[in-house]
């Protein structure tokens, strides 16, 4: 699985789509702190806050497409097949890719938040926007709920044995779900829908804000909603189902003729 | 008797509407190369895939080097090369990057095999040119290579000659018989047109739709398709003492009817009428009977309404 592992991470350095998609990505993350009012001058606190709510959509369409480019180019190609034909057990095929996906999509994701907050946090100092200890149990669930997703896209990817489909379902996915928030949300009806693309949106949701004022300034002050209820069944939620999808979506590979 | 590498006894693959493979029973010795023959959608691919692990059986059961647990046959595909359909090639990375990626997958910690392999197949001068840039003869050589990256000890190989012209043929069935003759490699080879295969195999298997119809070595089919002087006197067993003695004839058979077959000095037939007459035996029935591995295909493999009983087997291997 090591090899497969090593293999795979050397692939994806010389991926041209996905690092199109990676300077896409970071591109459009910086233009969004700087349209929400980041600037070199901010505390690391408030633009923590920022770089959330940029997130907020793009996490799971980030995740989403990494993965399924990761584990279904191979597939798509065959290149995969040749992984059982040379011997190696169909388990080592199936996680070797998952831990190649994971590593990419947590590195790029902490890359986006942490290169900003830790860059402005030296320069400026945390600020009070939000709690040190809040703002890593943040980042901690999220990357856990970016192991759910993973796990999600990897069993999708393996069962359709193609890119295309759970690229599309990451695209179109976390549109749905967004929609459907915002128009419930806006008819004032609010569902815990506990899916992949709905807690991400809900942990990584700071934009209810207050103002604080202290050392003769005025400071922005996240509300963040994240009881540690809220946390520990984000934590079990994203845990257990990504565990389900993983192992769900082997035990299906397993037994699949592959074409 | 060599050891025995692949062995299937009654292997099935019944797919919803379709049975692919039916109660398919074999054996493949070490140092073979034996020849998978029959028309497309026969099972030969199917086949292969199943021994590859691509395609999981319904029924029977089938062992590579002795084993056939999940573990057993994982260790004894890291023994075996396979090609199969399409080889494999990222299109946008050069021969010498896609077997670079292959080495790491397979685990090959010695970076100057793929040097090696692209020198054995003659790729080595192709550089940085990209693979959707290759011909078809040069994405086979391509596969093979990649077949032969980790020096197997059997190489499975579905229709490799496929699309290839003439030249491209007998350039891939040197290097075939090269590895078999200079490395000991056992080869399962399939194709649907036997003239490609019949100068190569050592051992023939013919399947059509699903089931062996028939195995022959190729001295078998060679007696049986290759050309031949029947020869029929009023007294056949004096007239083989006489051939063998007087002309020095090794290589002839004896039918169940009694007359015989001539293998050797077919230009010679005035010389051979001379020598029976001469010893007072009178030909009956002296004909050539040509090559005609066609004939014997289509009567195996290639008509569905000629059945093909035992009886033929048996009246053909007579």
């Amino acid at each position: 699985m090591l090899n497969i592992l090593k293999a795979m991470l050397r692939q994806t350095k010389r991926d041209k789509l996905l690092l199109i998609g990676l300077f896409y990505f970071l591109l459009m993350a910086g233009e969004m702190l700087v349209q929400n009012g980041a600037d070199w001058n901010t505390h690391g606190s408030t633009v923590s806050g920022i770089i959330a709510n940029t997130l907020l959509i793009m996490t799971t369409v980030v995740v989403g497409a990494f993965t399924s480019r990761i584990c279904g180019c191979d597939l798509r190609d065959k290149t995969a097949n040749y992984e059982i034909l040379f011997g190696k057990h169909r388990s080592a095929v199936y996680f070797g890719r998952f831990f190649a996906a994971l590593i990419v999509t947590v590195s790029v994701i902490a890359a986006v938040v942490l290169i900003p907050v830790l860059f402005l946090t030296a320069k400026n100092g945390w600020g009070a926007a939000i709690p040190v200890q809040t703002a890593w149990a943040i980042f901690g669930l999220l990357i856990v709920m970016i192991f759910r997703c993973v796990c999600f896209f990897t069993a999708l990817t393996f069962l359709c044995g193609n890119d295309i489909v759970p690229l599309s379902v990451a695209l179109i996915g976390t549109m749905c779900v967004a929609l459907c928030v915002f128009l419930l949300g806006a008819a004032d009806i609010h569902l815990s829908w506990q899916t992949t693309f709905s807690d991400i949106m809900t942990l990584l949701d700071f934009s209810n804000t207050t103002s604080g004022y202290a050392d003769g300034k005025d400071y922005l002050i996240y509300k963040v909603a994240l009881s540690g209820k809220t946390a520990l069944r984000m934590l079990c939620t994203s845990l257990g189902f990504g565990l389900f999808w993983l192992f769900g979506g082997f035990a299906l590979f397993r037994k699949k003729d592959i074409p | 008797m060599s050891e025995i590498v692949i062995e299937a006894k009654e292997l099935t693959k019944q797919y919803k509407k379709q049975k692919a493979v039916d109660s398919v029973s074999f054996q493949i010795r070490k140092g073979m190369i034996c020849g998978l023959v029959g028309p497309n959608g026969a099972g030969k691919t199917t086949i292969m895939k199943m021994l590859g692990g691509l395609v999981l059986p319904t029924g029977g059961s089938f062992s590579l080097f002795g084993g056939s647990t999940e573990e057993a046959l994982c260790h004894a595909r890291s023994r075996m090369s396979f090609m199969i359909e399409t080889p494999y090639a990222k299109e946008e990375m050069s021969a010498r990057e896609n077997l670079e990626k292959l080495r790491l997958q397979k685990g090959i910690p010695n970076p100057k095999r793929v040097d090696e392999v692209l020198e054995l197949v003659g790729l080595a001068d192709t550089g940085k040119k990209q693979v959707r840039k290759f011909s078809l003869g040069m994405r086979q050589r391509l596969g093979l290579a990649g077949a032969m990256l980790s020096k197997p000890e059997i190489m499975v190989l579905d229709e490799p000659v496929n699309g290839l012209d003439p030249e491209g043929i007998i350039e891939i069935r040197e290097m075939l018989r090269r590895f078999n003759e200079e490395e000991n490699i056992t080869i399962l080879i399939s194709s649907h047109i036997l003239a490609e295969l019949s100068q190569l195999c050592t051992d023939y298997m013919f399947i059509r739709k699903g089931t062996i119809r028939a195995f022959s070595s190729a001295e078998e089919l060679h007696k049986i398709c290759g050309e031949y002087y029947h020869i029929h006197t009023d007294n056949d067993s004096v007239a083989l003492a006489v051939l063998q003695n007087k002309l020095g004839i090794e290589n002839c058979d004896v039918l169940k009817d009694g007359s015989l077959r001539l293998f050797e000095r077919l230009d010679e037939l005035p010389l051979i009428s001379k020598t029976l007459y001469e010893n007072g035996l009178v030909p009956v029935t002296l004909h050539i009977h040509e090559a005609d591995l066609e004939s014997y295909y289509m009567k195996l493999v290639g008509d569905d309404n000629a059945e093909y009983s035992e009886s033929d087997a048996a009246a053909d291997k007579a």
